[in-house]
C-alpha cells in the first residue's frame, strides 16, 4: 500500500518544474526515478545476481522542502532502492530535518541528517549530480552505504571567514533488517534479528582556498550491536578521510584517502575477536565534452587491513576462504548522456581485481582475481 | 562506403574539434544589480562565488541574500567563467546535489531580463547579474573589486 501511495505521489508530481524558487510557505517538490542493469563476467557483485545479469538495480526518491521563514527551512525525502537483496524497494525516510541558519557562521539541523564524509557521501543517492554510477568502492562501499548515509540526531554547520565550511553531527545511525549489512550476513549463513546503534560523532571540514579548489578532511565513528542467529556481534570503529577536488572549465579532478580502525567483537566467544586497520584511496577525472556528453575515469583501491594487504595472515588465521577477499582494486570508465534536462543515461564498465566486493564467488575453489562488471542506468529527474 | 585512412583521420579530427568546441561560447561582461535594501556597495569576487553557491546566506545587516539566475546564456556563462570557476553543467550539478540532499533549493532562473530586473527591484535582499549593456533602473549597482 505504501508503495502504491508513493508511486501515485510521484506520478502526480512528475511535472513539477526543476527550476523553482521555494518561496516562503510554499512546498517545493522534486524527485527521481532510475532503472539500471548490471552484468558481470564472473561472480555476483553487490548482493545481486550480476553474473546472470540483473535488473534488480533501481531507486526512487521524492523530496519535499519548504522555506518557513528567512532563516528556517524544513524538508524530507522518501527513498526506496533495490540492489539485489538490499533494499527491496522498501520506502525509507532518506533525510528529514529542520534547519535554522542563524548567520553565515552557524546553523543548526535537527532530525535525520545526511552525513558528510569524504567528497561524495552526501550525494550517494543523488545519481543525477555526478558522472559515475558507482562512487569509488575504495572509499564508498556500496553494499553498506545505508550504514553510513545519515544520522538521526542534531548538528551544527556553517562557513568560517577563512572560507572553511564545517559540519558537526551527533546521533544514531538508523539500521534495518533490509540493510546491506543484513544481506551480507545472510550470505554467510547468519540471520540478522535486530540492530541497535549507539550515538556517534561526525566532523567534516572543507576549505576552499580558491573557487576552483577544495581540500578537506572528515572523521566519524560507529558503534553497533547486531543480534544474529549465532549470538550478538559488536561492530565498532572509526574512520578518517582527507580529500582534494579541482575544477578547470569542464574538467574535474578528485582524489581521496581514508584510513581507520574496525573491530568485530563476539561477547559470547571473545576469542573470535577480529581487528583490522582498513585503508583505501581513489582518484577520479571527469570531463564534459559537450552539453549532452560527459566521460570519466576512476581508480580506487581498498584493503581491509593495511598490515595484511596480501591477505596471507587472514588466510592463515582462517578468517577468509581466499586471500583475495582482503582487497579491491577497481578501474572504471563512465559515460553520461544528458538526453534532456529530465532524462539521463549512464554506461559504466569496471575492471576489478580482488574479491572484497564479491559476496558470492559461486563455490569456485580457486577463484581468479580479475573480473569485469558493466552497469547501465537510466534516470528521470524532476 | 568505407573511408580511406586519411579521410577517416580527418573525419575523426573534425568530430573531436566539434565536440570540444560545442560547449564553448563567447563570454560577455556582466554587472551585478541588487535591491535598494542591500547594504553593500562593493563585494569581492569570492563574495560573488559564495553568494551564488549558497555558502554566504546573509548580507552584512543580517538580511537574507536572495539571488536569482539570468537565463541569458552569454551572461550566465560569463558569471561562471569569471566568478564561479565552474562550468554551467558543474554549477547545475552543484545545485541539484544541494536540492536532493535537502541543503538548498535550486535558484530560480529568469528567461526574461525585464522580469529579472523587476524581481530584483521588488525583492528585499535580492541580487542578480545582467549583461553590461542592459539598462536597469531602481536597482543598486554592486561593484566587484
Amino acid at each position: 500500500m505504501k508503495k502504491k501511495i508513493f508511486l501515485i505521489i510521484t506520478i502526480v508530481l512528475i511535472n513539477s518544474p526543476m527550476n523553482a524558487l521555494a518561496e516562503e510557505d510554499e512546498v517545493d517538490i522534486h524527485g527521481f526515478i532510475s532503472q539500471g542493469y548490471l552484468w558481470s563476467d564472473r561472480y555476483n557483485f553487490y548482493n545481486a545476481e550480476t553474473e546472470d545479469g540483473t535488473f534488480q538495480f533501481n531507486d526512487l526518491g521524492v523530496n519535499f522542502t519548504t522555506q518557513l521563514s528567512d532563516n528556517l527551512r524544513a524538508g524530507m525525502q522518501l527513498y526506496a532502492r533495490d540492489l539485489g537483496d538490499v533494499g527491496n524497494d522498501e520506502i525509507n525516510v532518506d533525510w528529514a530535518y529542520g534547519d535554522y541558519r542563524f548567520s553565515n557562521l552557524i546553523g543548526v539541523r535537527v532530525g535525520r541528517i545526511k552525513r558528510s564524509y569524504g567528497l561524495f557521501n552526501q550525494i550517494r543517492d543523488v545519481d543525477l549530480g555526478r558522472t559515475v554510477i558507482f562512487l569509488p568502492e575504495g572509499m564508498y562501499f556500496e553494499t553498506l552505504r545505508d550504514q553510513f548515509l545519515s544520522v538521526k540526531g542534531a548538528g551544527i554547520y556553517g562557513t568560517l571567514p577563512c572560507r572553511v565550511e564545517y559540519q558537526i553531527l551527533y546521533g544514531e545511525t538508523p539500521a534495518s533488517n533490509s540493510s546491506g549489512a543484513a544481506s551480507f550476513l545472510e550470505t554467510i549463513g547468519v540471520h540478522l534479528i535486530d540492530v541497535s546503534t549507539e550515538p556517534t560523532y561526525t566532523f567534516h571540514m572543507l576549505w576552499r582556498p580558491m573557487n576552483s579548489l577544495s581540500a578537506g578532511g572528515s572523521t566519524f565513528n560507529f558503534k553497533s550491536t547486531v543480534e544474529t542467529s549465532l549470538g550478538a556481534i559488536e561492530f565498532n570503529g572509526e574512520n578518517y578521510q582527507v580529500f582534494l577536488q579541482y575544477f578547470y572549465d569542464n574538467l574535474m579532478v578528485a582524489t581521496e584517502y581514508q584510513w581507520g580502525d574496525a573491530a568485530l567483537l563476539f561477547p559470547a566467544t571473545p576469542a573470535l575477536k577480529r581487528v583490522a586497520k582498513p585503508v583505501g584511496y581513489s582518484g577520479m577525472v571527469t570531463y564534459r565534452f559537450a552539453d549532452w556528453f560527459e566521460g570519466g575515469l576512476t581508480y580506487s583501491e581498498y584493503y581491509i587491513d593495511k598490515n595484511d594487504k596480501d591477505g596471507k595472515k587472514a588466510l592463515a588465521n582462517a578468517e577468509v576462504k581466499d586471500k583475495k577477499e582482503r582487497w579491491l582494486k577497481d578501474l572504471s570508465f563512465s559515460t553520461r548522456f544528458d538526453i534532456n534536462d529530465f532524462w539521463i543515461l549512464k554506461l559504466e564498465a569496471h575492471r576489478t581485481d580482488g574479491l572484497f566486493s564479491v559476496v558470492d564467488y559461486g563455490g569456485r575453489k580457486k577463484p581468479g582475481a580479475i573480473s569485469h562488471l558493466v552497469a547501465v542506468k537510466m534516470s528521470y529527474v524532476f | 562506403m568505407l573511408l580511406k585512412g586519411g579521410a577517416m583521420q580527418k573525419s575523426v579530427l573534425v568530430l573531436i574539434v566539434f565536440i570540444f568546441t560545442s560547449t564553448a561560447s563567447i563570454a560577455g561582461e556582466v554587472r551585478f544589480i541588487a535591491n535598494q535594501s542591500v547594504p553593500e556597495f562593493v563585494i569581492s569576487k569570492e563574495d560573488v562565488s559564495e553568494i551564488f553557491l549558497g555558502i554566504r546566506v546573509q548580507w552584512s545587516d543580517k538580511t537574507k541574500i536572495k539571488f536569482v539566475l539570468n537565463g541569458d546564456e552569454t551572461s550566465h556563462n560569463a558569471l561562471m567563467k569569471k566568478y564561479i570557476k565552474k562550468s554551467p553543467s558543474q554549477f547545475k550539478y552543484y545545485w541539484r546535489n544541494m536540492l536532493y540532499t535537502g541543503k538548498g533549493a535550486v535558484p530560480k532562473t529568469f528567461d526574461s531580463v525585464d522580469d529579472l530586473i523587476k524581481y530584483v527591484q521588488s525583492t528585499e535582499g535580492a541580487i542578480s547579474y545582467i549583461d553590461s549593456t542592459v539598462k536597469a533602473d531602481n536597482v543598486k549597482m554592486i561593484s566587484v573589486k
